[in-house]
């Protein structure tokens, strides 16, 4: 330990110093921080009411202004997206958040910094900003590894109708089942032939499980067709999603393709037949339902009672409880009889 | 003899500030790695990303867990503030672990509780339930009265009676923020379920004021023991806990909020009964069966503030809690002994096992005897000035200088103390750290390692107040 007393007191010295450097950098940004935030806040109610007037068509717009301030012209046009359904008012303000921000936005697709990248990737979905899609796509294609800015990249094409990301997002790497639900769901109506014939020409499961997800979440009744054929695929997931898709759609032609599901060796295409049965409200199975009461597995047991109580009332159930051999198929009636909310609903 | 006791204790002196030193440099190594993530995330524009994320039915259905003992001044307010939440689709079920007070007979009335009869699945063990409550008013929250176990057999007993596939397990006297499970939901979806639990910060709610059930203003609080614990509580959150989630070595997710996915915990065994740690324990069991079983799972930390909730203002209530805490510590990591330096765990048994045993846990000791020197230093002329002096520089490089980066970390990215004599404060204490907050922890982290053999497990429940509110 050969140091001099004179070091140690230099080092709390510094220390001591680096810490006021710190409070003074705090402080000088904190200062600075809410100054602009006020600065932003005034801009942004002194342009609103003229945003406002040009969007009801009253006034001209100074264009100028929304450019020289890319930031407050995003707020405005974000704000105003999410509080109006009125279609007309959104696509102007489309146009408009399109003529002020391209070019900031294309600047900011090539910027260094990952925040910055992401959060316009986020507006120019927002903005359906269509016209950006091919410097996008060029972008995507680039990028060799999946991470969330390419999968937030494969989001907004989808949701700006751009159908040739698909055989890069249903490749070999395997996402999850949300994710490709959440990328096809956000293809807009225009798109669909597209992506009908896409399911017609590809035996990929994951893009077949998704494809029928989407039917289902567009309720999209006029596909029925498609989604019965389904019930007869080789993949368990895609029977699953099409049992799934037909609850969603609460509609099918053919009430017999579900006969075999109830008899599955897969409990979760029994429960799922449970469900689809209820959702349906059909009364031609009601001794499977009674079956599927004394099931094995806890979730059968449970969607069974509930479509039983469901399509054929609490006075079935009641007769279950009393009559029904197996005790657990007594314990899950008993359980959805008990439950008053859910009696009421179903009153 | 007074030569031997002075190379004895210099000799001491020297391993105090080498272990003082490595370990700032390993604050400030964390310190770093949490900055640059920090940084990454505290510019995304959240709002635009979490509406995305609630349009397109995009997250997974979570059931709130609220084990409550002897919860009657908080309970009510938090189901309140939970039923606000912003999240397409979950349910709150409130476990009322054998309570002696009105948690339950307050529940039922304040909810219109009807008694149902409910056939639950007994997946993970508990002790017995008494009755399971719908709420008539509110569909989505339920609450199970059952036998007294403790809050880990609370906990299993509400992840048996929960129906969606992950949970959220918070304290009685938590406030969530409004965006919280879309916040941590976050790292799951755009991990595509890598991600099996997620921690995020917890800030204490002492000073803020609630308006019909959320966070309305922030201020701080006035007792001094307060503001330590916020500027402490930065720095476990900012530094430490982001620092190791970074490397996927993150060891705790705080009680009072963690959403895990169920069917992990189930498979991991649920919470362990009988410890007091048990949301450290059930992470570090969750990382020994991901490294066992070769899981690439991860378990994430988001730097967002999710939680609110109430800090002891007294000391004697704050020691209670910190003696629990390093119990708690203890007998997690004794639970796992076989991780410590076990190479077959990866970094996990290599660099993060033995820091949290020989920094969070021993460090106390070692703290203790480093302000033992200065004091020895100073009122009895054994030692060398310059050893003294240089224990006490790098007590302050440990304790202050540590505390006023995470403040620097908090205004830098989330700032959610608005006001510029907010920072004042907050920095100002922060100095004063290593003359007396830390210190009485030290001696508290100390009785806390004593004790770790003594006593049986209980839910330790401290006074509470009930955080401030204009509701009235």
């Amino acid at each position: 330990m050969k140091v001099d007393l004179a070091v140690i007191c230099w080092i709390i010295a510094i220390l001591a110093a680096l810490q006021i450097l710190l409070l003074v950098l705090l402080v000088w940004r904190k200062v600075r921080r809410n100054r602009l935030e006020r600065k932003e806040q005034q801009r942004y109610a002194e342009l609103l009411p003229e945003f406002i007037s040009y969007l009801n068509g009253e006034t001209e717009l100074d264009m100028a202004k929304l450019k020289n301030d890319y930031q407050i012209a995003q707020r405005l046009a974000s704000d105003i997206m999410s509080s109006t359904n009125d279609e007309e008012i959104q696509e102007k303000v489309r146009s408009t958040a399109y003529t002020a921000l391209h070019k900031p936005y294309e600047r900011a697709l090539e910027d260094s910094s990952w925040p910055v990248r992401m959060n316009v990737l986020y507006y120019i979905q927002s903005f359906q900003m269509k016209e950006i899609a091919p410097l996008l796509q060029s972008k995507f294609n680039e990028m060799p590894v999946w991470d969330e800015e390419k999968k937030q990249m494969a989001r907004t094409l989808a949701s700006l109708g751009d159908i040739s990301i698909l055989p890069a997002v249903f490749s070999s790497i395997r996402h999850s089942q949300k994710f490709y639900r959440d990328v096809l769901l956000r293809f807009p109506r225009e798109t669909d032939s597209q992506l009908s014939a896409y399911y017609e020409e590809t035996d990929n499961p994951l893009y077949l499980c998704a494809y029928l997800q989407r039917i289902g979440d567009r309720e999209s009744q006029d596909q029925i067709t498609q989604v019965e054929e389904a019930l007869a695929s080789d993949f368990l997931e895609v029977r699953m999603q099409a049992l799934k898709t037909i609850g969603n759609l609460y509609y099918m032609h053919s009430p017999d393709r579900l006969r075999p599901f109830f008899s599955s060796s897969q409990w979760q295409e029994r429960m799922l037949v449970a469900q689809t049965v209820r959702k349906l409200n059909m009364h031609t199975f009601s001794d499977e339902l009674g079956q599927l009461l004394g099931d094995a597995e806890w979730w059968v047991r449970y969607a069974a009672a509930e479509s039983i109580l469901e399509v054929e009332g609490a006075e079935k159930l009641k007769y279950y409880v009393e009559n029904h051999p197996d005790s657990f198929a007594r314990d899950m009636a008993s359980q959805w009889l008990s439950t008053e909310s859910k009696l009421d609903a179903y009153a | 003899m007074h030569n031997a006791l002075f190379i004895a204790l210099s000799t001491l002196s020297a391993f105090v500030i080498l272990f003082m030193v490595s370990t700032a440099i390993s604050y400030l190594f964390l310190f770093l790695s949490s900055m640059r993530k920090v940084m990454r995330e505290g510019k995304l524009e959240k709002r635009s990303i979490l509406d995305d994320l609630s349009l397109k039915d995009r997250t997974y259905p979570v059931s709130i867990l609220v084990p409550a003992y002897n919860e009657e001044v908080g309970v009510i307010s938090t189901v309140r503030s939970l039923l606000t939440l912003d999240y397409p689709e979950y349910e709150i079920i409130v476990i009322d672990d054998g309570s002696k007070d009105e948690t339950l007979a307050k529940l039922i009335s304040a909810f219109h509780m009807r008694q149902v009869n409910h056939a639950t699945r007994l997946t993970l063990p508990s002790q017995p339930i008494k009755g399971i409550y719908h709420s008539a008013a509110y569909p989505t929250v339920k609450v199970i009265s059952k036998e007294n176990g403790g809050k880990a057999d609370a906990l299993n007993c509400g992840i048996n009676a929960s129906i969606f596939p992950y949970f959220c397990a918070i304290d009685g006297d938590s406030i969530l923020e409004q965006d919280a499970l879309m916040k941590t939901m976050k790292p799951i979806i755009d991990s595509e379920e890598e991600v099996i639990a997620v921690g995020g910060s917890v800030r204490i709610a002492n000073g803020i004021t609630i308006s019909r059930s959320q966070v309305e203003t922030i201020d701080l609080p006035h007792k001094p023991i307060v503001i330590m614990q916020i500027i402490e509580y930065l720095r476990a959150f900012l530094i430490g806990r982001l620092g190791f989630s970074r490397f996927n070595q993150l060891l705790i997710v705080s009680g009072a909020f963690g959403l895990f996915n169920k069917g992990a915990v189930i498979h991991a065994g649920g919470y362990t009964e009988g410890l007091i740690g048990e949301d450290m324990e059930l992470i570090v069991r969750l990382h020994r069966v991901n490294i066992e079983n070769k899981l690439k799972k991860r378990i994430e930390y988001i730097p967002d503030p999710v939680c609110w909730t109430e800090a002891p203002e007294t000391f004697s209530v704050l020691r209670k809690q910190r003696i629990r805490w390093q119990r708690g510590l203890a007998e997690t990591l004794l639970a796992h002994k076989k991780m410590l330096f076990n190479p077959a765990y990866g970094a996990v048994g290599l660099l993060t096992f033995p820091y949290f045993l020989f920094v969070e846990l021993l460090g106390s000791v070692v703290e203790l005897i480093g302000f033992l020197i200065i004091i020895i230093g100073v009122f009895f002329d054994i030692l060398n000035p310059v050893i003294v002096g240089t224990v006490f520089a790098v007590s302050i490089l440990y304790g202050s200088f540590i505390s006023s980066l995470a403040v620097l970390l908090e205004e830098l990215t989330l700032h959610k103390y608005p006001k510029v004599r907010h920072l004042l404060v907050l920095f100002a204490w922060a100095l004063t750290e290593s003359l007396w907050y830390r210190p009485l922890l030290v001696l508290w982290r100390i009785e806390g390692l004593l004790n770790t053999f003594k006593k049986k497990a209980d839910w330790g429940n401290m006074e509470r107040k009930g955080i401030s509110s204009s509701e009235g």
